[in-house]
């Protein structure tokens, strides 16, 4: 073993009994060696010499000290203070979240007056269906073959022209029933709105309102802002006025309870937002084929957080659309007696089809219904998922700005959304947003064939910023 | 671990002190403070050879301790801490002009030494001739007297090349200091 190896053991204190032996007999003998050692020690003994000299400056040791245990202290104080705050916060968005929730996708109890009119438009239908006589059963009542005390002197008397034209009614209707299932729409319904602002109004109908409803004669009426549909024109022409001729057989257990209008454009998607957008558009392309009467857009989102500047993450939302979107209808007149009772004037009253465009109907041509083309309100929402990437670029301890580019798809299409917004945050973990979007889509809406959409708006919303560490 | 310092607590004390500073304990963190600011000072003061570089680094070291204190998995404290110092200390070199590193063949020196002051640049500059990595194991061994597994854990190398580090360091600064040392210390 070679001298710098002994002496090097020999400081650490690691050399051997042997080592230790044979090192001090080549000291003895080699005075190169020795002189080497000497060396080395030396050097040791300046560094030790060195290494006490060194005093940190004690006035500079407790300036740092009382600074950074000021600021340990501060930061643990408001860490608490924060972390408190912000579980205290994260606690009532969830719960307001929640709330909105139940107040945007419950159709019957809060929201939307819209979604509860149709709903029991549905229920009502069910129950006319199974109290109404189906129309064979009521083609054996036409026929006469009816079991009522004064049916067979009201038959006798009339009963080859009223069952020709209750033939002729009913074929028409059935044909309409047919024709109308087969585009899963309703235009007995969808023309109730303008039938119960018309002279037919006196016929026997049925009220559907988003009012209360309330039980009577087996039916739930309301009244006030009320629908009047007037389905059983499908069975009681106009030439039979009621009870009288029918004595009691045909007297159905349906109801004029009043008439009015829908408030169709009332939707239920405006409301606080939390966690994520809503959108006000201001130039919107596409859609010049669609006249819309109303748009609403609202989107939640998830991002983590990958860096101090980056987040990617899931965002999810809808809008709304609503539109026009021209509907025929039968009424049960001639085209002579709609223009005499003026029912036109009525129907149409942004004479938006011309008087001589009644007919009676392209499909299923009959004297005594008159063809009518009206605009209906129809709502139309639009889903979609989008994965996102933002960037976020913080200007002062409160302001960032921040890009958001998304790529995802509706129920529609694709979809890509890019999105510049600010990030105001009062108090940390509680952001507010506000920026603007450019979204593009592609969409098919009922009375238009799909098409590329785009549209600019206003963005702004809520963000609960949490930290995990 | 021996230092040479006035504030030295034991072991014992250390850990428990270690302990509670990752709980948050101010108290702790005065009692780690007390103990290892003069070593990271001295530490950083050798590795950087320049007493505003070395403060403004020492600031650093225990700013980030506390920044990173729930990262501190509550084992060696002072092992964590000099990992820390020297990842600063290494920063602070790379961001200025590289320094003339001593061939083993090209020493020299330029001034008489007369005092404890001299005695004490010439130690300095003979350190700062080192290599950066031989410079830190030196540090480590010689300055703060950490053990060869200690130097290793703190510089993320091996057991043997700490050792390797250590004595190529010593031998280094043996040429650089010959001067002194004899004037010193004369033959022995």
């Amino acid at each position: 073993m070679g001298i710098d190896k002994f002496i090097n053991d020999y400081l650490d204190g690691s050399i051997t009994p042997e080592d230790d032996k044979e090192f001090r007999d080549m000291l003895e003998r080699d005075p190169l060696a020795k002189e080497e050692f000497d060396l080395m020690i030396s050097t040791h003994a300046l560094l030790k010499s060195d290494a006490e000299s060194i005093r940190i400056p004690e006035d500079f040791q407790r300036k740092v000290e009382e600074r950074i245990l000021a600021q340990y202290l501060h930061i643990a104080n408001v860490n608490y203070g924060s972390k408190t705050r912000k579980y205290a916060y994260s606690a009532l968005a969830l719960l307001l979240l929640f709330v909105f929730s139940i107040y945007s996708i419950s159709d019957g109890k809060l929201s939307s007056n819209y979604s509860l009119f149709w709903s029991e438009i549905a229920k009502q239908q069910d129950l006319l269906v199974s109290q109404v006589p189906t129309l064979d059963e009521q083609w054996i009542i036409s026929q006469g073959n009816i079991k009522s005390p004064t049916s067979s002197s009201y038959f006798s008397n009339n009963i080859n022209e009223r069952n020709r034209k209750n033939s002729q009614r009913v074929e028409i209707l059935e044909q309409s029933r047919t024709m109308v299932e087969a585009k899963s729409e309703s235009p007995l319904v969808n023309s109730s709105k303008v039938v119960s602002q018309s002279p037919f109004l006196k016929l026997n109908s049925i009220a559907f309102s988003t009012n209360d409803f309330v039980d009577k004669n087996n039916l739930k009426v309301a009244s006030g802002n009320i629908f009047v549909q007037p389905l059983n024109n499908l069975f009681l022409t106009r030439n039979f006025q009621g009870s009288s001729e029918f004595d009691g057989n045909s007297v159905f257990p349906v109801q004029i309870v009043g008439k009015g209008t829908l408030p169709y454009t009332e939707y239920p998607t405006k409301g606080v937002l939390l966690s994520g957008f809503s959108c006000l558009p201001f130039a919107k392309f596409g859609f010049a084929d669609v006249k819309l009467k109303s748009y609403s857009a609202f989107s939640q989102s998830f991002g983590y957080k990958i860096s101090d500047n980056f987040r990617l993450g899931l965002e999810f939302g809808y809008f709304d659309f609503v539109f026009e979107h021209p509907t025929m209808i039968l009424v049960p007149a001639t085209i002579a007696e709609a223009k005499e009772s003026k029912i036109y004037s009525r129907i149409d009253k942004d004479k938006r089809q011309e008087e001589n465009l009644l007919t009676n109907g392209n499909d299923f041509s009959n004297s005594n219904y008159v063809q009518v083309v009206v605009p209906i309100d129809r709502k139309f929402q639009i889903y979609w998922g989008s994965l996102f990437f933002d960037y976020i670029y913080p200007l002062t301890e409160y302001f960032s700005l921040a890009g958001r580019v998304n790529v995802g798809a509706t129920n529609s299409g694709a979809l890509g959304k890019v999105i510049l917004f600010t990030e105001f945050q009062p108090i940390k973990g509680l952001a507010i947003n506000l920026g603007v979007e450019n979204k593009s889509y592609w969409l098919t809406l009922p009375s238009s064939s799909s098409s590329f959409k785009s549209e600019f708006g206003l963005v702004y919303g809520v963000s609960i910023k949490m930290d995990f560490e | 671990m021996k230092g040479f310092d006035e504030h030295i607590y034991d072991e014992e004390q250390l850990r428990i002190a270690s302990e509670d500073f990752r709980r948050g304990s101010a108290e702790a963190f005065h009692i780690l403070y007390q103990h290892y600011s003069p070593k990271v000072y001295r530490f950083c003061l050798r590795m950087l050879g320049n007493r505003e570089k070395a403060e403004d680094a020492f600031q650093e070291v225990f700013t980030k301790v506390f920044e990173n204190a729930r990262t501190f998995r509550g084992e060696n404290f002072g092992a964590w801490l000099f990992t820390i110092a020297r990842h600063i200390c290494l920063n602070a070199i790379r961001l200025e002009k590289p320094y003339q590193n001593v061939e083993e063949n090209s020493l020299h020196y330029s001034y008489v030494v007369s005092d404890d002051i001299g005695m004490r640049d010439f130690v300095q500059k003979a350190i700062m001739q080192l290599p950066v990595s031989l410079r830190e194991a030196l540090i480590l061994r010689e300055y703060e007297e950490y053990s060869y597994e200690e130097i290793a854990k703190i510089l993320g190398i091996g057991l043997s090349l700490a050792k390797i580090r250590v004595h190529r360091a010593r031998l280094l600064l043996k040429k650089l200091l010959e001067p002194i040392a004899k004037e010193y210390y004369g033959n022995r």
